[in-house]
């Protein structure tokens, strides 16, 4: 019988194995890192019939390829990246089965930016501090704590029951971000902002109508994905799954949990709206 | 039995976003700072707490809407303030092995000439005060240490580094910090340890806890 496994034949520009995250230790200074558009991790894993704690494989702009070790159901999720499974058309979000042997290609999207590829029992990388998900900056989590690399063979858990779904539509991303305001609100609404080059998992720095403040540093309080801090030239950053835990930019807002998908979808140089959230 | 009273007032609570508020002293004292580490302690126990962290003067709980609430919460930490007023419990005392200067601490002849300072009394300096750790944050394991020699401050670099080696011992503002990883850093680099900030499979993990106090020990 063979291995339980997948290999990562291309690895693509960062693949991650993530899952939902590390939570409850941000006072030692542990980001919660994870997938970041939970509610395309939330759909693979559930169409590959995975508990949702399981951990899957995130892509960043596609251009990855991965072969069975074994027979396996998976389902891709996210960005739609024409995907082909032993060169035939691959629908994605959708539960699907490979036969050990097969090949999963994903290229470039047209439209977002990640992939979620969960495979029926989920990534086994070993659980560090109670996740499975890569932690870029602490080195840990993941496989070694690192993105993939070209070659990496990665194990399977068991196998599990079929899901009691087989296909989930995809959501539609309007770019509008529901906010609930804070004390630099005002300078947000009615602007279009622009997701600038250096964005990234810690946080998306937004470019566009800026006013520069000078409040300054404020004394260092907590910050959690979803926080939009204002540095003072006045240009929004919007923390995303891997922020630092503390901080010390005024606060514009607060993305609203649901709507935090959207923007970990928006790609570099996308137009980006906050209104307010009611 | 308390002895003293200590003089700051009530703190201000703060309502962040959906789910999160914020208790806030106004300023960040020693006593301030221990009295913070308790209660984020205790709240990480209260029902529907996600995550407590204590910062400068400060400290916030992230909450889950479906358990918990703005006013049960509000009411819980209004409480746990009173009820930690006095801090008995004795403090561990942590020692860092600190190689100072050369190619481990880049910044020291810096440091000296901002404060008009030979290197030598910069080491003294700073290993001879006794440091608290205040709070944990930014990275995994980073403690920002109150405690820093008057003589020894000065504003953070101008031009941040985009790669701080792991170990390294630094200053800024008043307060000290060791860097646990690799990581973009602003502060001024004036030493190394080989000490292990933060390990995965320690617990917990991080190294230095709110209230610890911290000495250097020159190599």
């Amino acid at each position: 019988m063979s291995a339980r496994s997948v290999r990562v034949e291309r690895a693509g520009l960062q693949s991650l194995v993530v899952d939902r995250g590390r939570f409850g230790l941000r006072d030692q200074g542990v980001g919660w890192c994870g997938a970041m558009d939970a509610r395309s991790f939330a759909a693979a894993n559930a169409l590959a019939g995975n508990d949702a704690t399981a951990a899957a494989i995130e892509v960043v702009l596609g251009d990855v390829s991965v072969t069975f070790d074994c027979d396996a159901r998976f389902a891709l999720t996210g960005a739609d990246c024409d995907a082909q499974l032993d060169d035939a058309p691959l629908a994605a979000w959708r539960s699907q089965s490979a036969r050990a042997g097969s090949r999963i290609v994903l290229r470039r999207p047209r439209a977002w930016m990640r992939t979620y590829l969960a495979i029926e029992g989920g990534i086994d990388v070993p659980v560090v501090l109670g996740s499975r998900t890569t932690d870029l900056l602490a080195a840990m989590g993941g496989l070694d704590g690192r993105a993939l690399r070209n070659g990496d063979c990665l194990l399977l858990g068991g196998p599990v029951a079929a899901p009691a779904i087989a296909e989930i539509s995809p959501p539609r991303a309007t770019f509008e971000l529901r906010t609930i305001a804070g004390e630099l609100a005002a300078r947000l609404w009615q602007r279009t902002w622009t997701v600038g080059h250096q964005s990234n998992r810690m946080g998306y720095r937004l470019q566009g109508p800026a006013q520069p403040h000078e409040f300054g540093a404020l004394r260092s309080h907590a910050v959690f994905p979803g926080f939009i801090q204002v540095p003072p030239s006045g240009e929004p950053i919007v923390l995303m799954a891997d922020a630092q835990t503390t901080g010390g930019y005024p606060l514009a807002g607060v993305v609203v949990d649901e709507d935090i998908w959207m923007l970990a979808q928006a790609p570099l140089g996308a137009s980006v709206r906050f209104v307010e959230a009611t | 039995m308390a002895f003293f009273m200590p003089k700051f007032g009530p703190p201000n609570y703060r309502r962040v976003g959906a789910s999160a508020i914020v208790l806030d002293c106004g300023e960040s004292t020693g006593a301030i700072q221990s009295r913070l580490g308790r209660i984020a302690h205790d709240g990480r126990a209260w029902r529907g707490v996600r995550e407590a962290v204590a910062a400068a003067g400060n400290l916030t709980l992230l909450f889950d809407r479906t358990s918990t609430d703005f006013d049960t919460l509000e009411a819980q930490l209004d409480a746990a303030w009173t009820r930690e007023a006095e801090d008995t419990a004795a403090a561990r005392v942590v020692e860092i092995p600190v190689c100072y200067g050369g190619g481990d601490g880049p910044d020291l002849e810096d440091v000296a000439a901002a404060c008009a300072l030979a290197c030598e009394e910069v080491i003294a300096l700073h290993a001879r005060a006794q440091y608290t750790v205040a709070f944990v944050g930014f990275l995994p394991g980073f403690a920002y240490l109150d405690g820093l020699d008057a003589r020894l401050q000065q504003p953070r670099r101008a031009q941040p580094r985009t790669r701080v080696p792991r170990g390294s011992v630094a200053v800024a503002g008043n307060q000290s910090a060791i860097y646990p990883f690799d990581s973009p850093g602003g502060w001024h680099l004036i030493g190394r340890t080989d000490l292990a900030m933060f390990d995965p499979r320690r617990e917990p993990a991080a190294l230095l806890q709110p209230g610890d106090r911290v000495r250097f020990i020159p190599q």
